[in-house]
């Protein structure tokens, strides 16, 4: 009975891996390439200055008067203040004004106070919403997709614990170079060792997106219809209640004695943002918010003051109910927009940790069929072929795929003014003909060139840097720009990593084939069986 | 020497999870090829010291970031210093015992910094 529920486990295990795994892997690469978006839009932006901190009282003043001219009559207008990586310069936002665009953003230079100017692209960004929008599909199919993947995901990682038999005694076990066994310890030893991490963002994924996929929750109590739907959402999310205006024209208060409220409450350099609702209206309200990313609570501290007036109306503490606080944690451990440096590169460790568990997953399944295939006499099954082929495609393709993201944000000229979305095109495009390589490519063969291809991408990507900005490696190095430094090094230890599994495909594949040659020959054998 | 008490937490983690590999029969040997197996009140003693420094590299993380990161960046240290053992174990196995020995030093130190 317990080894007929271990088997089904283990059955389970392998083919929703197998179906699933190589939309893990892209969602995986991608969302662990969001762990430093930021950095990579800066770095796709490499116009734009180092990283700016501004004075909270000047700065609001400069966005209002800048908001007050290109922004009139607008329902909303936000001001945020740069005060960690996840905003590195100062940014205006406004919403249904009256001018051409009625919605917009703009990064602001806080040395002139002009909006900054750069090439226009999708950066760190877009790679990091590709883990859950799927790019060209629409967005709820996206949603769905990955919301079924992501379930699965928990499934492997449960029926994976379960089928794992000796977690502890295996913990710190990896035999290289004996195929089969080599790729289950290296699957082992992977997914042990980031267990709590992957348990956490998977189950935190699909508890971000608990309101698409089970709304009926939310429904039961508050019915299907919008009205019910407004209030669910105003009760969880208060500060995102709409207001009317009244139409009655009232000047705005200026914010600095705001601010100073603010400030005193929570110290400097975490006043986040200045929210303005009907800025000009007698109904006017200012919400001004603590920083998000203070811990793993995503949530913010909100005072809510009367924009004519001045007076504080409310106080949002950054816990209203246990509910919210999970669900915020959670949110917050998903994201991680409270690391600093360190626990940032553990996150981005972790990701790519787990990009390697799928990825060995997907090679283990292909390995111990194709050991059978040819005890079996030299059967070549389709759909081996199939997997393997595809294994190649993504799991050296796709990275392939990224760098060329990375090469189109350099190479397109910066007048073409579609160029943030070829890219996205070109990179989707390079995937395809990694896919059609790797399809048409003997196995060995396509595995080995497909490596150095990546290799040589990722390598030449700094130098590429240093030809197409005035921020090469060493300059960044002397200047601290840990930012450039950072991407640049990365990349470069991401092509050695490549360079390096090519040479040790090569020469695992020579050894084999000697053995192979010494079986013909009886004498080299037995000597290889002592 | 702020880098110190920055790495303590790894390095509190290093030695722990090393005696812990130490007590199995199968690293002992791959670590410490002259010792035969463990009488089991040393087992023990190993084991529970390597369970200490786990602990303790707890404390340091929450010491350094706080409770709510400090719990997170603890998850990620052992997750980075369980990758780098096992390739360590894996490839140079010989170095372990004195990196482990040293870590355990450097970080005690470090405490009192």
């Amino acid at each position: 009975m317990k080894s007929f529920f271990r088997q089904s486990m283990a059955w389970l295990h392998t083919w929703v891996g197998l179906v699933f795994g190589w939309l893990l892997f892209f969602i995986f690469i991608t969302g662990t390439a969001g762990f430093f978006d930021t950095e990579i839009d800066r770095w796709m932006q490499p116009e734009l200055p180092m990283a700016q901190t501004v004075d909270v009282y000047d700065f609001a003043d400069q966005a209002r008067e800048r908001l007050e001219v290109i922004a009139p009559g607008a329902s909303r207008w936000q001001i945020w203040f740069p005060i960690d990586r996840n905003r590195p310069y100062p940014e205006i936002f406004w919403q249904g004004a009256d001018s051409d665009p009625a919605r917009g953003r703009e990064q602001i230079d806080a040395r002139t106070a002009e909006p900054l100017v750069a090439r226009e692209t999708g950066g760190g960004q877009l790679l990091y919403q590709m883990h859950w929008r799927l790019h060209y599909l629409p967005t709820r199919m996206a949603y769905w997709i990955v919301g079924v993947g992501t379930f699965l995901m928990l499934l492997g990682l449960i029926t994976g614990i379960i089928v794992h038999k000796k977690i502890f005694a295996d913990f710190f076990t990896f035999r290289p170079m004996k195929g089969q066994r080599s790729w289950l310890d290296a699957h082992n030893v992977v997914s042990v060792v980031t267990l709590p991490f992957q348990l956490m963002i998977t189950y935190s994924g699909l508890v971000l997106m608990m309101f698409t996929y089970m709304p009926l929750v939310a429904a039961a109590y508050y019915g299907t219809s919008a009205e019910g739907r407004q209030q669910f959402i105003s009760e969880a999310f208060p500060a995102r209640e709409v207001l009317e205006a009244k139409g009655v024209a009232a000047p705005l208060v200026p914010f600095s004695h705001l601010i100073e409220q603010a400030v005193e409450r929570w110290g400097e350099g975490e006043l986040s943002y200045v929210e303005i609702h009907h800025p000009g209206d007698a109904a006017a309200r200012i919400i001004l918010g603590s920083n998000l990313a203070e811990g793993p609570l995503r949530s913010t501290e909100q005072l809510v003051f009367d924009g004519v007036s001045g007076d504080l109306i409310a106080e949002i503490p950054r816990l209203t109910s246990g509910a919210k606080a999970s669900r915020d944690v959670l949110y917050g451990l998903h994201e991680g927009l409270f690391a600093g440096s360190v626990l940032r590169w553990l996150y981005f460790f972790s990701g790519l940790l787990g990009s390697v568990m799928v990825a060995s997953g997907l090679i283990l399944w292909a390995v111990k069929r194709r050991q059978r295939a040819e005890k079996q006499g030299n059967q070549n099954p389709f759909g081996l072929r199939l997997v393997e082929r595809l294994n190649i495609g993504t799991i050296v393709g796709f990275p392939v795929a990224m760098a060329a993201y990375f090469w189109a944000n350099r190479l397109l000229p910066t007048s073409f003014t579609a160029r943030a979305e070829w890219e996205v095109h070109l990179m989707f495009l390079v995937w395809g003909v990694m896919l059609i390589h790797a399809a048409t490519r003997p196995r060995l063969r396509a595995w080995i060139e497909q490596c150095w291809i990546a290799a040589f991408a990722f390598l030449l990507l700094p130098v590429l840097n240093a030809l197409t900005s005035s921020r090469h490696l060493v300059q960044s190095l002397r200047t601290n720009d840990w930012v450039f430094a950072g991407f640049d090094l990365t990349m470069f230890a991401l092509g050695i990593g490549f360079a390096l599994m090519a040479l040790v495909l090569i020469t695992h594949n020579l050894a084999k084939r000697e053995r192979e040659q010494s079986v013909h020959n009886p004498s080299a054998a037995s000597l290889e069986a002592l | 020497m702020k880098v110190f008490v920055e790495l303590s937490p790894f390095l509190f983690a290093y030695a722990g999870f090393a005696l812990l590999s130490l007590i199995m029969d199968r690293h002992r040997r791959q670590l410490w090829p002259s010792i035969q197996g463990w009488q089991p009140r040393i087992a023990y003693a190993l084991r529970s010291l390597g369970g200490l420094l786990l602990i303790l590299s707890l404390w340091r993380c929450l010491h350094l970031w706080g409770v709510g990161i400090g719990l997170v960046a603890w998850f990620g240290v052992l997750t980075l210093v369980v990758f780098v053992l096992v390739m360590q174990i894996t490839y140079f196995p010989k170095p372990v015992v004195g990196l482990a020995i040293a870590a355990m030093m450097i970080s005690t130190v470090s405490v009192f910094i």
